[in-house]
């Protein structure tokens, strides 16, 4: 889905009241929802990042520029929200507590997805960014290289180990 | 990537958005709670950064010129030529204890290599491909080099001709870097340089004195110093030892710069041209790693040399052909 607002403009919305957020929800939150999932892996931690990022909504949009659409910025916050949380998650060693593998998978999978979930989840935190941004969020390489702050050429590299760590995984458990 | 594969991603499910999350934000944002977003850069903060860097460039060429005027300071540091003009082979292992300068970036950590055995260079020819690998993965081209050492006489003075040639990313069409000196002291005697098309390249003695920059210094480090070096000097396990080569930043300004080198192990490498029992000789200068040379133990002669090139990548040279005459 794309669309421009103006109304969410500085100089016509200084100020984004309930109903506008409520609106932006109602619209932005699924999906931005389902890109935080894929980013971290786990349910709770993206209900957290959709949280920030609406509650950071209004002063955000004081400054934002109606350059480009406005799905694709708060995509763009939403995956730099999910990105902060991760490093952060790993500063604090939360993810030594129980294997990246054995996170909850959503009900209703079949056993094929449920080891590619458990693959994608088992990939280093860097390796399983690239690969959600590129082949699960269509970002290309230079846009991912832009949010994770490397090159393109490091981020087709991780692509290429990311790909190749879920397939050595799922032909282990074959 | 396998588009069967991308698929089956992309139509991984995800969980539902939990219904209560809307009412957090909304008593979240009711209670004045905020969060910061990381945003792209905002249009003013972008300006205020143009107008740093224009004041910084304004205040450099203030600088620039005031570092000009106040040139004196150089007056007395030998120009390019005469410099060369006292020294061994170049670059050379015995250079500082012949050039009387305090101008140095570093300070050699081992004792200097002031005693080499010029007879004991042997003459033949070693060539050796340039690749570049980053994260061990793609592997990309970086021309060759070719060293050679030949016996010869310059105006009746028993002399050697070491050359360095090859091409590489800086140099695609070709340089060449041929270091007459003589047999018996190793003191340089010509020098020549070509590169690609610039047919008048550097001769020695050179008058006026042209800029050199750390591309000719690297290509010689590279091309010379190692190779003769390590024909010149046995080495062992507590081996430990450190050069100065000189960095010439400006016509009148020499620098010499401490390359501080040591053995930390051995290695059994096996290339094309064959396997070798190596000792693993780390280099450093100005604190900043630097290239690995593996130099055989029966011969003396370098084998490999790798070079990391930032957090993902290395450079390397391995040999890929050896002649001794």
């Amino acid at each position: 889905m794309s669309m421009t607002i103006p109304a969410v403009r500085p100089s016509s919305l200084p100020r984004v009241d309930a109903q506008a957020l409520g609106t932006l929800y109602d619209t932005y939150a699924r999906q931005l929802f389902r890109l935080a999932y894929r980013l971290l892996g786990t349910r709770e931690d993206a209900e957290d990042v959709v949280h920030d990022v609406f509650v950071g909504l209004p002063e955000a949009l004081a400054h934002y520029e109606e350059r480009g659409r406005l799905d694709a910025w708060l995509r763009r916050v939403t995956v730099r929200v999910a990105l902060m949380r991760q490093r952060s998650r790993e500063r604090r060693r939360e993810i030594s507590l129980h294997s990246v593998a054995d996170v909850p998978t959503p009900a209703g999978l079949t056993p094929e997805q449920i080891e590619l979930q458990a693959a994608v989840n088992a990939l280093p935190a860097p390796l399983r960014s690239v690969l959600v941004l590129k082949e699960m969020e269509g970002y290309s390489h230079a846009e991912i290289a832009a949010l994770l702050g490397i090159s393109a050429v490091t981020s087709r590299v991780r692509l290429y180990r990311a790909i190749r760590g879920v397939r050595e995984r799922l032909e282990d458990h074959q | 990537m396998n588009t069967d594969l991308r698929t089956k991603l992309q139509e991984l499910p995800t969980p539902e958005l939990p219904a209560e999350l809307r009412e957090r934000i909304r008593a979240s944002s009711a209670t004045g709670e905020q969060t910061i977003l990381p945003t792209d850069a905002e249009p003013h903060r972008r300006l205020i950064v143009a107008k740093v860097a224009a004041a910084a460039i304004v205040l450099l060429a203030l600088s620039w010129i005031a570092y000009g005027r106040l040139g004196d300071r150089d007056r007395d540091v030998p120009s390019t030529a005469s410099f060369f003009a006292g020294s061994p082979f170049w670059p050379t292992p015995a250079l500082s204890q012949e050039i009387a300068t305090g101008d140095t970036v570093g300070r050699a950590r081992y004792p200097l290599l002031d005693r080499v055995a010029a007879r004991a260079l042997q003459s033949g020819s070693w060539s050796y491909r340039a690749t570049m690998t980053t994260d061990g993965l793609v592997t990309t081209e970086q021309g060759y080099r070719k060293f050679s050492i030949a016996p010869m006489t310059v105006d009746g003075v028993p002399a050697l001709a070491i050359v360095t040639s090859g091409t590489g990313r800086y140099s695609p069409e070709g340089f060449t870097d041929s270091l007459l000196v003589s047999r018996d002291s190793l003191r340089l005697l010509r020098r020549a340089k070509r590169y690609g098309r610039n047919p008048g390249g550097m001769d020695f003695p050179v008058t006026p004195a042209r800029y050199l920059s750390w591309r000719d210094a690297d290509i010689n480090w590279v091309g010379s110093v190692y190779r003769a070096l390590f024909q010149l000097t046995p080495l062992n396990s507590s081996w430990r030892g450190s050069v100065y080569v000189p960095w010439v930043t400006y016509p009148s300004r020499v620098r010499l710069l401490a390359i501080d080198l040591r053995v930390i192990g051995s290695e059994r490498i096996t290339l094309p041209v064959g396997t070798f029992d190596t000792w693993v000789v780390e280099v450093r200068f100005r604190n900043q790693e630097a290239p690995r040379v593996y130099v055989s133990k029966t011969q003396g002669l370098v084998v490999k040399i790798a070079m990391p090139m930032g957090e993902d990548a290395v450079w390397e040279q391995v040999l890929t052909e050896s002649v001794r005459s």
